[in-house]
């Protein structure tokens, strides 16, 4: 064969190839739209019995039966609606939809599908038996927070918050050492989710040695209003050697907002703490709200570190009449041009939160 | 000695050594001939692969859509916040649609600024208008060199609607976006075009590969579509139109081949070189510690990146940059060919400079994909395509004319070429309605079929002459120009609605 046949060959190839692709987006397009119409079809039907079953009805045995019955082609068209509401409802609603996936067999076969080789199934599995909040599945869930899998692991983590397991609390914490198999905020959430159940937990992590761990439980702690762990936070933002867990624990401090959280958070301010700190203490010192931080929160507008005056001078702004006294006195130039400028942009806040900047006339 | 010299000794036949040159050349024009097609048939078996990587991953991103838990982004309170940064620069058309947009994203904590980079048409006393803006003082921040002077910023006088507004003198888009970096008060910072439109859900996927992966993960790219055609509500695209112009209809098979697919393909190789300015998300104190985008590139955003991957590697940092193929960002494409020229020149300029900025990490192993494959790759396939695109054009009709490439076999290979381009096409429409199908109409995909084929005619040869043009353009060093980009803004029918944009 000579070459000017080989290029005549390909080029009969690439034209059949293209010819066979249009046929393939075409009828890929027919195919898609006909099962679509035919899937909504079938859950149109199902549907008012779906709607039945969560509306806060007390007796929901007709729509639970007639839901349990569904063949198996209608129960695939109706179960992407049924697991979004699964998410989305709570009380009877949600008790209702558990019977449901309960009585159709899909917590158990779930509980199997934990342990398949495909990641996909897994994950698939420990994300509805989240959303069921399926107590028994704690175990094997906990086991998936090892899994070879990234997305295995953090759709567990989820699930394990979902069910609000207190004895998943160690296990999740756990999951932050070493470099992390889930990310940060997912183990938070799901802490929180578990809530005050979870604080004994939060508490001994503090103590962790991998820094990872401590600043997670100093930022749950704040988050679920553990007003007994001020303490240890005072603590760690003190002593600990790591920014970030200083960091999270004046964030803590400044949501918990008792005596010695204004204390420590004051101190937290000063010149001997790394910039990270000082900021966010500066910004936590508004959050607890106490006028007595104003004047230490003052003597920080002419900080050389940006984030450090801004924080302060926003802080202010929450601090009443003596702050807002404050302000005036700095913006008069009392602590030099730098702190004045902060001190001006946190009365512009105020004057905006009180209304007191007209608004600009319309345009002739 | 020469052949002319030779012949001009007496020591050979001066025709003989006329006739050997002549068969030179001719075998010369036909190697050349050839090593076009060769380098062609290369550079669309690249898309192929890329194409098929990114049919993978959205294979994969479909698969585990159910469980991604994107209402979970929603809720958890440790989600961190966003800054979209939205330079502007003689926006008066499109801006106060583009802010309510913007302002209504789904997204449970963020912020917008808007850089009025010194407009001289009346963008921000249309801002001023619709949202009551008053001028308040703020302290400008230094975290990264500006040059452009800050004249004046500006909030809404009522309530804490999260948009800020700052005046500044005109020095750039890149300048503009440092000074909004440096105001940008969250973690995340999103730069964006002041005519982009946004999915509602677009920073909620873009942010998600940082929930994911929070160590690694330092920026994000969405996916940039055309918006020509399309109806457009109120700062949504609501629906998806192939656009009547044909000039468009080709920018729209090219987008999705080079910058959905392509781009998707590329964030699969783990050599991501390309986040459009257009919609891009970074982790804010990463672009400070790399001193923000640099103001003397014309092509900042691709610099950016690559100045990332640079910075990162050079300080063994493990890193990952992530494109997202889906929600997208709209925007609206040239639709006259003195517009697309100046477009495709500005990008064969900018990618010819940050070629030579960062030549350093070329084939450098210490670089890893993005030295040894992604930028050679860019500097092989991409930068010098026009120029062989256009040694080409030149070239083989040479060779015909000169008797060294078979007229009939140079049409043969020609169509094959064509054939193997229109091929690559097609599978990017088969990927495209297989994992988005975002166009419904029968008759947009009977247009898209059709542009698809017409790229080829006129329109890669445009573009090749452009890119050569670009590329002299920087060899020379001439003064960068944006050049005016005319913009016919979005409208409900998706008509014209005048306006301009530098």
């Amino acid at each position: 064969m000579s070459t000017a046949d080989l290029v005549r060959l390909t080029l009969a190839l690439l034209l059949y190839a293209v010819s066979m692709l249009g046929a393939v987006i075409v009828t890929g397009r027919v195919v898609r739209r006909r099962r679509a119409r035919h899937d909504a079809r079938l859950a149109a039907e199902a549907r008012p019995y779906l709607m039945e079953l969560t509306g806060g009805d007390a007796d929901v045995r007709e729509p639970l039966r007639r839901l349990a019955a569904l063949d198996r082609r209608r129960w695939k068209a109706v179960q992407p609606s049924a697991t979004s509401l699964l998410g989305k409802v709570s009380g009877h609603a949600h008790a209702a939809l558990v019977r449901l996936f309960e009585e159709r067999g899909i917590a158990r076969d779930a509980l199997c599908d934990l342990t398949r080789r495909g990641a996909v199934r897994r994950a698939a599995a420990a994300h509805v038996l989240g959303l069921m909040r399926h107590a028994e599945a704690v175990p094997a869930l906990v086991r998936l927070l090892a899994d070879r899998n990234p997305e295995v692991r953090a759709v567990a983590a989820r699930a394990l918050g979902q069910v609000g397991a207190p004895e998943a609390a160690g296990p999740l914490l756990e999951c932050l050492a070493e470099g992390g198999r889930v990310p940060f905020d997912l183990v938070a959430q799901s802490l929180i989710r578990i809530g005050p159940a979870a604080r004994p937990a939060l508490g001994r992590a503090l103590a962790h040695p991998d820094p990872a761990v401590r600043a997670l439980a100093a930022e749950v702690l704040g988050l679920i209003g553990s007003v007994g762990s001020v303490a240890a936070l005072v603590r760690a933002l003190s002593v600990d050697p790591s920014v970030d867990v200083r960091t999270r624990a004046a964030r803590s401090l400044g949501r918990l907002g008792t005596p010695a959280c204004l204390a420590a958070l004051t101190d937290a301010t000063g010149l001997a703490h790394p910039q990270a700190v000082r900021a966010e203490a500066a910004g936590a010192l508004g959050d607890i709200g106490a006028a007595g931080a104003v004047p230490a929160l003052r003597a920080l507008l002419p900080d050389y570190h940006y984030r450090v005056a801004h924080n302060a001078a926003l802080s202010l702004t929450r601090l009443g009449p003596a702050a807002e006294a404050a302000l005036r006195e700095v913006a008069g130039g009392a602590l030099g041009v730098r702190a004045a400028g902060h001190a001006r942009e946190a009365l512009a806040v105020l004057a905006l939160a009180e209304g007191r900047l007209a608004r600009p006339a319309p345009a002739p | 000695m020469s052949a002319a010299a030779l012949a001009a000794s007496g020591a050979v036949d001066a025709p003989a050594v006329l006739d050997a040159l002549a068969g030179g050349v001719r075998w010369l024009l036909a190697a050349c001939s050839g090593a076009v097609v060769v380098y062609f048939v290369c550079v669309n078996t690249s898309y192929l692969v890329l194409i098929a990587l990114a049919a993978w991953d959205s294979v994969h991103y479909h698969r585990r859509l159910a469980f991604t838990g994107y209402d979970d982004i929603y809720a958890n309170p440790l989600n961190p916040a966003i800054t979209v940064i939205m330079p502007a620069y003689n926006e008066e058309a499109g801006i106060v649609e583009a802010v309510r947009a913007m302002l209504s994203l789904r997204y449970p904590a963020f912020e917008i600024v808007v850089v009025d980079d010194g407009s001289r048409d009346g963008t921000f006393e249309r801002l001023r208008e619709e949202y009551g803006l008053v001028e308040v003082e703020r302290v400008l921040p230094d975290d990264i060199p500006t040059r452009g002077r800050v004249l004046s910023t500006h909030v809404p006088a009522a309530g804490p609607t999260s948009l800020l507004v700052v005046r500044k003198a005109n020095s750039g888009r890149a300048d503009a976006l440092n000074v909004g970096i440096n105001f940008a008060r969250h973690p995340l910072v999103c730069m964006v075009d002041a005519d982009s439109l946004l999915d509602p859900g677009s920073l909620l996927s873009v942010a998600k590969p940082f929930a994911d992966d929070p160590l690694r993960v330092v920026a994000t790219g969405g996916v940039i579509r055309i918006a020509n055609g399309c109806e457009v509500v109120a700062g949504r695209v609501t629906k998806v139109r192939m656009p009547r112009s044909w000039l468009v209809r080709i920018q729209v098979i090219e987008y999705l081949r080079a910058f959905l697919l392509g781009r998707t393909g590329w964030s699969r190789l783990g050599g991501l070189l390309i986040i459009s300015g257009a919609f891009g998300l970074f982790r804010r104190d990463v672009v400070v510690e790399i001193g923000g985008l640099d103001p003397d590139s014309i092509g900042e955003d691709a610099e950016l990146v690559t100045r990332l991957h640079r910075y990162m590697r050079d300080r063994g940092r493990d890193y990952r940059i992530v494109f997202v193929s889906e929600p997208v960002s709209w925007t609206e494409a040239p639709s006259s060919l003195a517009v697309l020229a100046r477009q495709r020149r500005r990008w064969s300029r900018g990618l010819a400079e940050l070629a030579w900025k960062h030549r350093g990490m070329f084939g450098n192993p210490r670089y890893g994909r993005i030295g040894m494959i992604a930028l050679p790759y860019y500097v092989i396939f991409e930068l010098c395509a026009p120029l062989v695109s256009v040694s080409g054009l030149v070239l083989v009709p040479l060779g015909v004319l000169v008797g060294a490439v078979d007229l009939a076999f140079a049409g043969v290979v020609m169509l094959a070429s064509y054939g193997y381009s229109l091929l690559v096409a097609f599978v990017a429409l088969a990927v495209e309605e297989y994992a988005f199908h975002r166009y419904t109409r029968w008759r947009d995909l009977g247009a898209a079929a059709l542009a698809a084929l017409a790229e080829n005619v006129g329109y890669r040869q445009f573009n090749a002459w452009w890119g050569v043009q670009g590329i002299f353009a920087a060899l020379r060093r001439t003064k960068q120009v944006w050049g005016v980009m005319t913009r016919e803004g979005f409208s409900a029918q998706g008509g014209p609605a005048g306006g301009k944009k530098r």
